[in-house]
């Protein structure tokens, strides 16, 4: 049986002026997904984003939420109990401090004591900002205010999350805090949107994937499927010993349908297409042929690769 | 207990509590009790230094006999030849210092805070996260209301027992003191609304609406002050509306005053909740602008129905000019209110035949007059149009049976005139807002009240004074009225003539402009292919 669906839009579409920046998207994401959007700049994600979270009026279409369809014009109370959204820039109060800004927050999603202090310190420690929870908001860093926006954005424990670009600006071990956290809310079982030009994040973090160019969406599917329709299988070998050895030996075997060096390395990277059992048994002939092997390992194309290969031109 | 308290109240309303906790910080209040402390001793001293010394032959707080002309007395000095003081009339002053300066407080500063405060919140998106709160609009707008302007709230509060003090020493009544009171919170309910209906309007300028209203608060006190040698004398005055006495007694003048102000503020009320839960929408329904204009219509037709005092001259004419140009106040706000914005409009002309809108209860028959008249989205003209008809509907009656001498001919004129100035206002700045401009709201403000304001100033100052060589010239100001005394039946007929072509042109440029919005892509790619 089909799972719910979270999100669901039907003929979605936005236009500017002339400009039709989301044009006539089905979207449909099932509940306990996160979902990766992608694209260039201009291509339309954080309108659709905005419009998902009420911020923003399509033009045409509707939009579903958990199955109850989401107006404007109207309070909708219950449909944004279950949203959250986390816009790409995070305006913050500069006047209040964390707990003060979290507690106003909870306050207006109406929670009440005690649960409202227990979900005020459980997203502190969540976002790793406990020790801050007196500090003004004016005094924190970026990546602290961008982990506290996402602390306002999950207060109400929403079902369905709409996080845009939240990792921009953000720097490596920030963006591995970001990434862990987003693991622990997927784990409680929230429905994730997430837009970035981090592909590599969204590879880790995604079930799914939707690209989209000029306001259409190209492409939705699941990653496996993603993986298995267009990522060739690659294989990383390092030797001892020459190369171009390593590279005459491997000429001599089949599903191999190409090579590269590794650029600054002494690693090559073999585009293979057998199964598993296939490399097993290369990995045993290049051993009897007294190749000195210090690395083999499967992988595949990264997600970037297969978005270029799509010959879109994605911005990181 | 008190915790518990606190606790419900916080709960009751997140926004208010948000508010004080920004606002009421412990620097905050100790500054505000210090500037409050700090002005009343002032006050105080300065009334103190204004009190006669043992060689004053006159004060004003003397007990002496009255010099004529003048509210000064002649000083009578006591055994230990000091002048007796008068110190009911001493602490009536303090009354009244305080009675002028409280209110103004609590308004000019109110109206200046929530202005930057919203205009702050929307312009760094913040306020867009209460919006996707599951609060009501009534609740996050009353915490803000109440919340915003706190600080000035907690000076004019500590300075209350000196007003209280002031009142009993001066012999001033409980209901006089109450009724102050009452006004000053009925006034701050209209103004604060009034000011985050300007907020909303895309302005953030406090300052603009701080010097406003500072304006309006020293109008309405001079004509106050004006007031105080009618009879009855009283403290706060007003004539009559409908011939009802309105200014009889305190209690009419209260009850006058307060619900007038009330059905402002609801007015208010309903637009910027309305406006606070879709940023993107006009601020009035085209609904409400009608009930709107209609019970404004009637509130200002009110005062033209008065006994004159026996030394006035009763001339309708001059009435109906003050009505028009209230009016002429009155429609451009509605303008301003009414008409949709470009976005808006290519939405409605783009997709208004997909016959598929958000609102499922939009889903109905649809026929072009009507969604003119009724729906949000459309152009305002015909709405607009409509509201303009209201006053012509109203005062025509009344203009028919004017007997003082006053040409009903004139004021029929004068009235239709007005109405099709504004009727062209509408439609350029129907034309402007739909312009690709970015400010295109400033735009529109400045060539709307260009062609209100620099064609009388001009004809003024090349010395063509309303009479009737320039009455043609007058017909076509915001001041019909002025040449209308002067202008023949060929000038009027040719003028309304002048004016209909105008309107035409900018409506069939409108409606061209939108049935082009209309045209699908494929059409215009279409259209584009075959001229290439």
């Amino acid at each position: 049986m089909a799972k719910e669906l979270a999100i669901r839009t039907h003929d979605l579409t936005k236009q500017f002026d002339r400009h039709v920046a989301v044009h006539e998207i089905d979207l449909q994401i099932e509940t306990g997904e996160v979902y990766g959007l992608i694209g260039p700049n201009g291509a339309g994600k954080t309108t659709l984003i905005r419009m998902l979270a009420a911020a923003e009026d399509p033009s045409l279409g509707e939009i579903y939420i958990h199955g109850e369809q989401l107006f404007r014009d109207q309070e909708n109370p219950n449909l944004k109990r279950q949203l959250g959204y986390l816009p790409d820039d995070f305006p913050l109060y500069d006047d209040l401090t964390v707990w003060d800004y979290l507690d106003y927050f909870a306050r207006l999603y109406k929670l009440q004591e005690p649960r409202r202090s227990r979900r005020l310190r459980e997203v502190l420690e969540l976002v790793q900002l406990s020790h801050k929870r007196q500090s003004q908001i004016s005094t924190l860093s970026r990546g602290m205010k961008q982990r506290l926006s996402l602390a306002r954005t999950i207060i109400h424990e929403p079902l369905v999350l709409l996080l845009d670009e939240p990792v921009s600006g953000l720097d490596p071990i920030a963006r591995l805090q970001f990434r862990e956290i987003i693991k622990v809310l997927q784990e409680a079982g929230m429905t994730i949107l997430i837009s970035s030009h981090v592909l590599s994040d969204l590879a880790e973090l995604c079930t799914s994937i939707g690209i989209m160019e000029l306001g259409y969406l190209v492409e939705s599917t699941s990653l496996q499927q993603l993986y298995q329709r267009l990522s060739r299988q690659q294989l990383i070998l390092s030797t001892l010993g020459e190369l171009d050895e390593l590279k005459t030996e491997l000429q001599q075997h089949a599903h191999i349908d190409g090579m590269e060096v590794i650029p600054g390395t002494q690693r090559l990277k073999v585009y293979f297409s057998g199964d598993t059992s296939a490399s097993v048994t290369l990995l045993r002939s290049l051993i009897e042929a007294g190749i000195p092997l210090t690395e083999f390992h499967p992988t595949q194309e990264d997600l970037e690769s297969i978005f270029l290969k799509l010959g879109h031109q994605q911005a990181s | 207990m008190i915790s518990n308290l606190l606790l419900r109240f916080s709960d009751w309303n997140p926004q208010f509590f948000r508010e004080v906790k920004g606002r009421l910080k412990p620097r905050n209040v100790w500054l505000t009790a210090a500037a409050s402390l700090f002005i009343q001793a002032l006050i105080m001293l300065y009334l103190w230094v204004a009190l006669p010394g043992q060689h004053s032959p006159y004060s004003r707080y003397c007990t002496g006999k009255q010099e004529e002309y003048s509210t000064w007395r002649t000083c009578v000095l006591d055994s230990a030849k000091f002048p007796q003081i008068d110190w009911q009339a001493w602490w009536f002053d303090v009354f009244q210092t305080l009675s002028w300066l409280l209110p103004f407080v609590v308004l000019v500063a109110g109206v200046y805070m929530l202005i930057t405060d919203l205009g702050k919140e929307e312009r760094r998106g913040t306020l867009n996260f209460i919006r996707l709160s599951p609060q009501t609009s009534r609740s996050v707008l009353l915490g803000k209301l109440v919340g915003v302007p706190l600080i000035p709230w907690v000076a004019v509060l500590l300075a209350l027992p000196l007003h209280l003090l002031a009142a009993v020493h001066a012999g001033v009544s409980f209901a006089e003191v109450g009724s102050i009171y009452l006004i000053t919170i009925a006034a701050c309910a209209f103004f604060y609304t009034a000011s985050v209906f300007y907020a909303f309007m895309g302005a953030a300028h406090g300052w603009l609406g701080a010097v406003s209203i500072w304006f309006s608060y020293s109008v309405a006190f001079q004509i106050w002050q004006a007031s105080l040698y009618a009879e009855p004398r009283r403290y706060l005055f007003l004539g009559q509306w409908f011939h009802f006495e309105i200014g009889k007694t305190l209690v009419m003048f209260v009850t006058f005053t307060v619900v007038t102000l009330a059905i402002a503020t609801g007015w208010n009320w309903l637009a910027i909740n309305r406006r606070f839960r879709n940023p993107n929408q006009v601020l009035l329904s085209k609904r409400q602008s009608y009930w709107m204009t209609l019970s404004f219509e009637l509130f200002i037709f009110g005062f033209v129905f008065r006994t004159y005092p026996e030394w006035g001259t009763r001339n309708a004419f001059t009435d109906l000019i003050g009505l028009l140009v209230v009016n002429l106040l009155w429609y451009l706000l509605l303008i301003a209110a009414l008409t949709p914005h470009r976005q808006t409009l290519l939405d409605w002309a783009r997709y208004r035949k997909a016959g598929v809108t958000k609102n499922h209860r939009q889903q109905w028959r649809r026929s072009l007059v009507r969604e003119l008249l009724w729906s949000d989205k459309s152009p305002a003209t015909l709405a607009i149009a409509l509201n303009l008809a209201m006053p012509i509907a109203l005062f025509t009656p009344w203009i028919a049976t004017w007997n003082d001498g006053s040409s009903p001919t004139e004021g029929f004129f004068s009235l239709v005139f007005s109405t099709a100035f504004l009727l062209i206002c509408a439609v350029m700045a129907q034309a402007i807002l739909f312009g690709k401009s970015r400010r295109r709201t400033i735009v529109a403000a400045a060539v709307i009240g260009a062609i209100i304001a620099l064609p009388p100033l001009g004809m003024l100052m090349v010395g063509a004074y309303p009479k009737a060589e320039s009455s043609l010239l007058w017909l076509f100001s915001a001041f019909p009225f002025a040449g209308m005394e002067y202008a023949s039946l060929t000038t009027i007929g040719f003028s309304l003539l002048a004016y209909l072509s105008v309107f035409t042109l900018l409506l069939a440029r409108q409606t061209r402009q939108l049935k082009k919005a209309g045209e699908s892509e494929l059409k215009a790619l279409m259209a584009h292919r075959s001229q290439t």
